[in-house]
């Protein structure tokens, strides 16, 4: 009797038991199925904001797409949204390519100057070919070279070296000498149809520009001030002659002060000299002092060049020391978007026959449709020493296709 | 001559003046960016700016006083996406500092911490006018590209100056939250606006117009970089009386007589606005520029 009460309290007590048991499991199951719906619906949220976000690219995509062609078409469209994800990117095929443009220029002239009526009325005056790309990561190359009457020749063909230990610069090629402002430029960056007639008299028709090396450094000034030595071949049509011994040397000093957020000052003095077929020194000096207005103040349109070079060039030759001078003075008015006019005072002296000047002036009207057209019309008399006044009417357009680097300044 | 030559020669070989390292050298080319530079680099960076905000970002005179920052720079800011392809290569080329040259460390190029738009599909040339092959590069006036442009300064700098990368990255996060709070504050400010239509003078607020959510339906510009001609302004002022439009809105760096001329032919209300910091004067900082822009396009709105 005893045994069977104990047996009879030992299975309530495991009743009990297993009915006390019975609800921990149940809520072990509940919580699994619900850690199990929890991990199902991060998962569908997941996937849901995946697709989301892929649609969201999608339309941004396209609303930018739409953007670009409204640009380009003047089409009507609905801009709105987050900035979209990096479209494709751009091919890439010609990164080892270098930068090729081409700049032809062209010219009808008319009147009685002798300069402008020794060429044909019509002609294409010359055809610039530019290549400009890194050599390595320690140099640029920059090539030009002008097609004129059928001859190819290299303008300027030379290796800049912007990496060098403290802070030179160098150059190495074919350069036209830091000699002025006006030397060392390109045609189709002149704002009159021609040179002025100083340059063309004292230098020839090609300026000072032959191969050599070149270095530069900024000083240490308050303002913008830098110093430029130059060694070239010396070959030159007027000054110097060229002979394998005979080099020419440049030294030039730059400075240039902002006078005022719309206003600058630059001034150069350069210096330059060399043997000429005599045999004998020429030495050159060149003072050049440009004055620029453009006003930073919103919504306009104007600016104002004033530029004036005077070059001064002692020559020996057999008969002994010949001191001639050239000058020039030239301004630039932008009255309106993409219209020029200027005017332009020439005088220069005959190296060679000192008693012998000209003298002359020009007006110039440029009309720029884009960065990349240009046309002018110009006037131009001169009173040639010993000739008499002559005249000539320009025309001129030219424009550029590729990518063409900009200019220094 | 000879003996002079070679006098600077050797002038010029002695007079390797070195620079105080104290401060991180810092030239940003447009002033959004330079704001950027100061807010990330603090006490430890001396920046300069090249433009000014006034100026059309596009033409900028590549002047040669510009070459004594960038000759003593260490970081040179660009925006990059060929923005400064018209006078940045030749100072770069003149200024003697291997530091800044494109390739080189230094030369940090701000768009990469941001997502282009517009990038042309397939070929471009000057047939589309004056179009940015890698896409438009006025991105500076959606401020989650300025923010995030400030989370990669401050790993710039830290990078640049180790020794402050603390600051750095501290200001950088700082000020990109800062940015996102201004984000915030345009969107609220701009939800009278929502769907607005307008026209402007050139593609200077395209990735304005996406994130805010206005309905741009032309240019001024047939094409970036065009002036209009009578044609094309005929056809820009017919399709904005078919789509209603009540804002045209131009940088004030634009030609305004052309602007003025189209509000007037169609009743539209001009609505002028600084496209850069400090293209106002009081628009110091890029928040007021931001501010600015929202405060007169809602007042044009109102007529």
């Amino acid at each position: 009797m005893r045994s069977t009460a104990i047996a009879a309290f030992m299975a309530g007590i495991l009743a009990l038991g297993v009915q006390a048991q019975q609800p921990d499991k149940r809520i072990e199951e509940l919580q699994k199925q619900l850690q199990a719906l929890q991990q199902q619906m991060q998962q569908m949220m997941q996937s849901y904001q995946g697709q989301i976000e892929t649609l969201r690219n999608e339309v941004d995509q396209l609303k930018a797409q739409q953007v670009q062609a409204a640009q380009a078409a003047q089409v009507p469209t609905t801009a709105q949204g987050s900035v979209p994800p990096i479209p494709a990117a751009p091919p890439n095929a010609n990164v080892a390519n270098p930068a090729i443009s081409v700049l032809p220029d062209f010219t009808y002239s008319a009147g009685n100057d002798p300069y402008w009526k020794s060429q044909n009325a019509f002609q294409a005056r010359e055809v610039e070919v530019a290549f400009s790309a890194a050599i390595d990561p320690f140099a640029t190359a920059n090539i030009f070279l002008s097609v004129e009457s059928g001859e190819i020749s290299p303008e300027e063909a030379y290796a800049a070296f912007t990496g060098l230990p403290c802070g030179w610069t160098l150059k190495l090629g074919k350069f036209k000498m830091d000699f002025g402002k006006q030397n060392n430029t390109h045609t189709h960056t002149w704002f009159q149809v021609d040179q002025p007639l100083a340059l063309r008299t004292m230098l020839g028709d090609e300026g000072l520009n032959d191969v050599g090396v070149s270095v530069s450094h900024l000083l240490p000034t308050p303002w913008m001030s830098d110093l430029t030595l130059e060694v070239q071949g010396g070959r030159n049509d007027v000054a110097f002659s060229g002979q394998r011994s005979d080099l020419s040397y440049l030294i030039a000093w730059r400075n240039f002060w902002d006078t005022s957020d719309n206003s600058s000052l630059e001034a150069q003095i350069s210096l330059a000299g060399g043997k000429n077929v005599t045999g004998h020194g020429t030495g050159l000096g060149n003072l050049a002092v440009t004055y620029r207005y453009k006003p930073l103040a919103t919504g306009t349109r104007a600016s104002f060049l004033w530029r004036t070079e005077v070059i001064r060039e002692n020559y020996r030759g057999a008969d002994g020391l010949n001191r001639t001078t050239g000058a020039f003075s030239y301004a630039d008015w932008q009255f309106t978007r993409g219209w020029f006019a200027g005017l332009r005072a020439d005088y220069a002296e005959h190296p060679l026959e000192p008693r012998l000047h000209d003298k002359g002036g020009a007006m110039v009207l440029t009309f720029f449709p884009s960065e990349f057209q240009k046309l002018r019309l110009q006037y131009e008399r001169v009173n040639y020493g010993g000739i008499g006044n002559r005249d000539a009417v320009v025309f001129e357009y030219g424009f550029a296709i590729g990518s063409h680097g900009a200019h220094p300044f | 001559m000879k003996k002079a030559f070679l006098i600077i020669s050797v002038f010029l070989a002695s007079s390797a003046f070195a620079l105080s390292p104290e401060k991180l050298k810092v030239v940003s080319v447009y002033p959004d960016y330079g704001w950027l530079a100061s807010q990330v680099g603090g006490e430890h960076v001396d920046v300069s700016v090249l433009a000014k905000g006034t100026q059309d970002p596009h033409f900028v005179d590549p002047k040669p006083s510009f070459l004594v920052e960038l000759h003593r720079a260490d970081l040179v800011l660009v925006n990059g996406l060929q923005l400064e392809v018209g006078f940045l290569p030749p100072l770069l080329t003149q200024c003697g500092n291997g530091k800044i040259q494109p390739g080189a460390s230094g030369y940090v190029d701000l768009s990469n911490f941001i997502k282009p738009i517009e990038v042309p599909v397939g070929g471009v040339d000057r047939s589309m006018g004056d179009i940015h092959p890698f896409g438009n590069p006025h991105y500076h006036l959606d401020p989650r590209n300025m923010a995030a442009i400030a989370r990669g300064l401050g790993s710039v700098f830290a990078s640049a100056d180790p020794s402050h990368a603390a600051d750095y990255q501290k200001n950088a996060a700082a000020t990109a939250a800062s940015l996102e709070a201004l984000d915030a504050e345009v969107v609220r400010a701009l939800v009278p606006l929502s769907g607005e239509t307008v026209v402007a003078y050139h593609a200077t607020l395209n990735y304005f117009f996406i994130h805010y959510g206005f309905t741009v339906v032309g240019f001024v510009e047939p094409k970036p970089g065009i002036k209009p001609s009578p044609t094309s302004l005929m056809e820009l002022e017919k399709t904005m009386r078919d789509r209603k439009v009540k804002i045209l809105i131009v940088e004030n760096y634009e030609d305004l007589k052309i602007a003025l001329k189209v509000a007037s032919d169609t009743g539209v209300r001009l609505v002028e606005i600084p496209a850069l910091t400090g293209g106002e004067p009081d628009v110091k900082t890029y928040p007021d520029l931001m501010r600015t822009i929202v405060r007169d396009l809602l007042a044009g709105s109102h007529g």
